[in-house]
This record gives C-alpha cells, sequence and structure tokens, in this order.
C-alpha cells in the first residue's frame, strides 16, 4: 500500500492588509499557489487564496473578506502566475484589484457583458457604493480640513490674546512705574 | 537592438488543440514576450453551480474538459460528499479509481498522440490514438459515452462493472500493455524522436516551482508530487509510487506519461483484485451547505 498523506486543511481569515504579508510567508515556506478564487457573498467579497506544500500535502486557505468598494492588493510580486487568477476576478466580479503585473482591464477573457458573475443589480450597487465611500472620503478630508482650520484659527485666536495680555501687562507695569516715579517725585518736591 | 514588431497568433491555428490568441512580441527575428489572451471557451460554468440543483451539477461539472471529464465530475462530488458528510460505499469507490486510471490512460496516449504529431511523426500519432480507441471503447462499454461518462454521482456511483466486463477489461489491459510497449519503444529509444525532445523545452525543478506547474509536467521537472497520494476514492490502498523524472525537458514529459500509462493499467489490475462485492451509492438527504477544496 502507498504511504498515504492527507492532513487537515488549514483555513485563515485575514484582514486585507495583511494580505501581502502572509502571502510572502507561504513563499518563503515553499508553498506553491494552488488556486486563486472570489465568491460574492452577502454584497461582500470573499477572496480565496489556496497554497499548496508539494511535499507534505498540507493544503491551507487564506480567507480575504472586503467591501466591495474596497481595493485589495495584487499578489503578482510574489507569486507572478496569480496574474490569471487576478484578471480573472477584476473581469468576471470586477473586484478592484491593484498593480496587476499585466492588466488586461477587462479584456481577459473578452466578454461583453461587465462583470457576469455578479448577480443582478449587484454592480449597479457596487457602483453606489463605490460613490459613497469616495463622499465619506471626501467628507472626512473636508471635516478635517476644517477641524484643522479650526485649531489654526483658535491657535491664533489664543496667540493674539496671549499677545494682548502680555502688552495689557505691559501697559500696566509701565503705568505703575509711571506712577510709583511720579509719586516719587512728587515726595522729593514735598522735601525740598 | 532591433526594431520592435508585434505578430498576432491565433486563435485559430493548425498546431494549437483549441483556441488562443498569442501576441507574440518580436525583435531581430526573437519572440522576446507572449501575451495571451485566453478566453474565447469561457463558459462560465462555475457560475451555473449557483443556480443548478447540486445533483445536477455532477454532469455540467464534467462537461469542464472532454479529456479530463471524469476528474472534473469526481472532484465535484467528493466535494459536496465531504461537505454532506457522505461515506461512499467501497466498491463505488474503487469503480471511481478505475474509471480515473482508465481516463489517465486515453489521456495520455491522447497527449503523446499530439506529441508525436507536434514533433512530425505523423504515423506515432495514429499509432498512439489507434490505440487510445480501446480505452474509449471501455468507456463506452462501461457508461455509455466514450468521453463523458456521467456515472457519478453524489453518495457513489450509477453504474457497476459486471464479472463479464471486468474479464474484458482485464484482457484489454493484456493488449494495451503489449501495444503500449510497442510505442513507448519508439518514444523513448527512436533516434528522431530523442533528437526533438531531449533538452528541448527545458524547465528546470526550480522554474516548474515558480510557475506552479503540477501533474506530470511538474513530475517530469523533478518535483515529487501525485495527488493520488492523498488516498483519494481507493488510492490508499493501492501500491504505487510517484513517477518523477529529473531531466526537465520534454523527453522527461514523454517518459513519465509513457510509465504512467504502465502504472494505470497496473492500478487497474490492483483495483479488479481487491474490488469488494456491494452496494454502489448511499442514499444522500438534505443538502450541501459549506465548504472544502477537493484536489484530484
Amino acid at each position: 500500500m502507498s504511504n498515504v498523506m492527507n492532513p487537515e486543511q488549514i483555513h485563515e481569515i485575514i484582514p486585507v492588509d495583511k494580505l501581502l504579508f502572509e502571502v510572502m510567508k507561504k513563499k518563503e515556506a515553499g508553498l506553491r499557489l494552488s488556486q486563486i478564487c472570489v465568491a460574492y457573498v452577502n454584497e461582500k467579497y470573499e477572496l480565496s487564496y489556496t497554497f499548496a506544500d508539494d511535499d507534505t500535502y498540507q493544503y491551507s486557505l487564506l480567507r480575504v473578506v472586503i467591501d466591495v468598494f474596497q481595493q485589495v492588493p495584487s499578489i503578482c510580486k510574489v507569486y507572478p502566475y496569480a496574474v490569471f487568477y487576478e484578471n480573472e476576478m477584476a473581469e468576471l466580479f470586477d473586484v478592484n484589484i491593484e498593480m496587476i503585473d499585466v492588466d488586461y482591464h477587462g479584456k481577459f477573457y473578452r466578454i461583453e457583458k461587465e462583470a457576469p458573475m455578479l448577480p443582478p443589480g449587484a454592480l449597479e450597487k457596487k457602483a453606489q457604493a463605490e460613490e459613497d465611500e469616495k463622499k465619506r472620503i471626501e467628507e472626512e478630508k473636508q471635516a478635517a480640513i476644517e477641524a484643522a482650520r479650526k485649531a489654526e484659527e483658535e491657535a491664533r485666536a489664543a496667540e493674539e490674546a496671549k499677545a494682548k495680555a502680555i502688552a495689557e501687562a505691559k501697559a500696566k507695569a509701565a503705568a505703575a512705574k509711571a506712577a510709583a516715579a511720579a509719586a516719587a517725585n512728587n515726595n522729593e518736591g514735598g522735601q525740598n | 537592438m532591433g526594431k520592435k514588431s508585434v505578430v498576432p497568433f491565433g486563435p485559430q491555428h493548425p498546431v494549437l488543440p483549441e483556441p488562443l490568441h498569442l501576441d507574440l512580441v518580436i525583435e531581430d527575428e526573437v519572440v522576446e514576450e507572449a501575451i495571451p489572451s485566453i478566453g474565447f471557451i469561457h463558459r462560465g460554468l462555475e457560475g451555473l453551480a449557483e443556480k443548478r440543483d447540486f445533483n445536477e451539477m455532477m454532469y455540467i461539472a464534467e462537461r469542464t474538459c472532454g479529456i479530463c471529464s471524469f476528474g472534473h465530475g469526481l472532484g465535484y462530488v467528493e466535494a459536496v460528499e465531504h461537505i454532506m458528510n457522505v461515506q461512499v460505499p467501497d466498491r463505488a469507490r474503487y469503480l471511481r479509481t478505475i474509471w480515473s486510471e482508465l481516463e489517465r490512460l486515453h489521456s495520455h496516449l491522447l497527449w503523446l498522440g499530439l506529441a508525436a504529431d507536434a514533433f512530425g511523426f505523423e504515423s506515432l500519432f495514429y499509432e498512439a490514438w489507434r490505440i487510445r480507441e480501446k480505452v474509449l471503447d471501455i468507456h463506452e462499454m462501461t457508461c455509455g459515452g466514450r468521453l463523458i461518462f456521467s456515472v457519478n454521482k453524489v453518495g457513489g456511483v450509477l453504474r457497476d462493472i459486471n464479472a463479464d466486463q471486468q474479464k474484458f477489461i482485464l484482457d484489454q489491459m493484456n493488449v494495451l500493455e503489449k501495444e503500449i510497449k510497442n510505442i513507448a519503444k519508439v518514444f523513448l529509444e527512436d533516434y528522431s524522436v530523442q533528437s526533438r525532445s531531449k533538452g528541448i523545452g527545458v524547465l528546470t525543478t526550480k522554474q516548474a516551482h515558480e510557475l506552479g506547474a503540477v501533474g506530470p509536467f511538474a513530475r517530469a521537472c523533478g518535483i515529487k508530487n501525485d495527488i493520488r497520494l492523498t488516498g483519494y476514492c481507493a488510492y490508499g490502498e493501492l501500491d504505487f509510487e510517484p513517477i518523477v523524472s529529473n531531466d526537465c525537458d520534454c523527453y522527461a514529459r514523454l517518459e513519465v506519461r509513457i510509465k504512467e500509462l504502465f502504472q494505470s493499467i497496473d492500478l487497474v489490475r490492483q483495483a479488479f483484485a481487491k474490488i469488494p462485492a456491494g452496494e454502489l451509492e448511499t442514499k444522500v438527504a438534505g443538502f450541501p451547505k459549506g465548504e472544502y477544496f477537493v484536489r484530484i
């Protein structure tokens, strides 16, 4: 009988910002990228990257769940042949993938229909979500600019108030000095 | 540095078995880049899985490819069975193994024939495909179809191989072994084949790993990897070792496939020697809910 090797599969869910780091760890461990697939679940994308160890037959999965408007980094620089999977995901599901080495820009399969694997209406929802997200980012940016402007104004006002207080204190001190000097003069005149 | 020009190649071309378009970037008559467009036969079968009944989907999965249809269907039913925790009867596991190996036989013979055609050995091409017909006849006798098997189902198989058919298949294995020995001699020892395959198309072990090569292609590059060793179907109860070559060239790819033909014949014999009597399927209730990755 042959020596059967079938270890339990490893499934991990990771945040999108850790994807490249985790993929690089797999590459360093000598694993082969087996496939990448995407599913549209609950109006989010579930990206599944699976890796195979050709020596131990261990199969492991990295799962990334992202909002439809989010971008996911390309792993082409780590696994060059990921270019096919990534172009496929971009074309069939309209996943926003950043910096694919050879980006076919939706012409990989030459399909007339945009994002044919998404359910009806999902593309419109995605466009709306992207618009909302853009608006939210713009509003956050504007709010940040406004807050910075306000903080600057407050700082300027505080600076002016401080300068005014110093000037007043100086004037008061000068007046007090002048009054003291006048009083001293009066005293001297009386003695004379 | 010469002037770069782009030569369009395909999608229909005499040397291409399937439609593929390449933009060949040529500089000084040397192909510097080949940018593929591969979507001419993309049908989106995977999208149908969301819409069809899970039992129907097996037949669609088989239609992913006409050469390895059984493998696609098998991968699908194994995944669903794992999700639904279905125990497949032993006889069905052995029957699946036998059909898998028969499919490997016809697939390798097809590939070897095409390889012979590619290096201009027409008679060898005809001979490989003539032998392949005998395997397709076995498919037709046991399944009804020559390329699409449609015998798998979630929980087991739909058809059995009876004693007469078993005897016929084992007799045919003897015939095939003899005939494959004849073409193996030409593939592996003929001077003109060697001159057109040795040292040609070298893909080192490192390059194969970097490019994610699998199957006989990877094994011809020195990667000792055979997914049958994970023991799916009845492979865990049969005796075999991955066939590997370290030459990494076209000759190594021929050699690995030739040796795998004999290995498949041996596995069919082993499977028939060990196949138990019993049920063909386990009744399945409910619907699959979950996920699982299967490699075949």
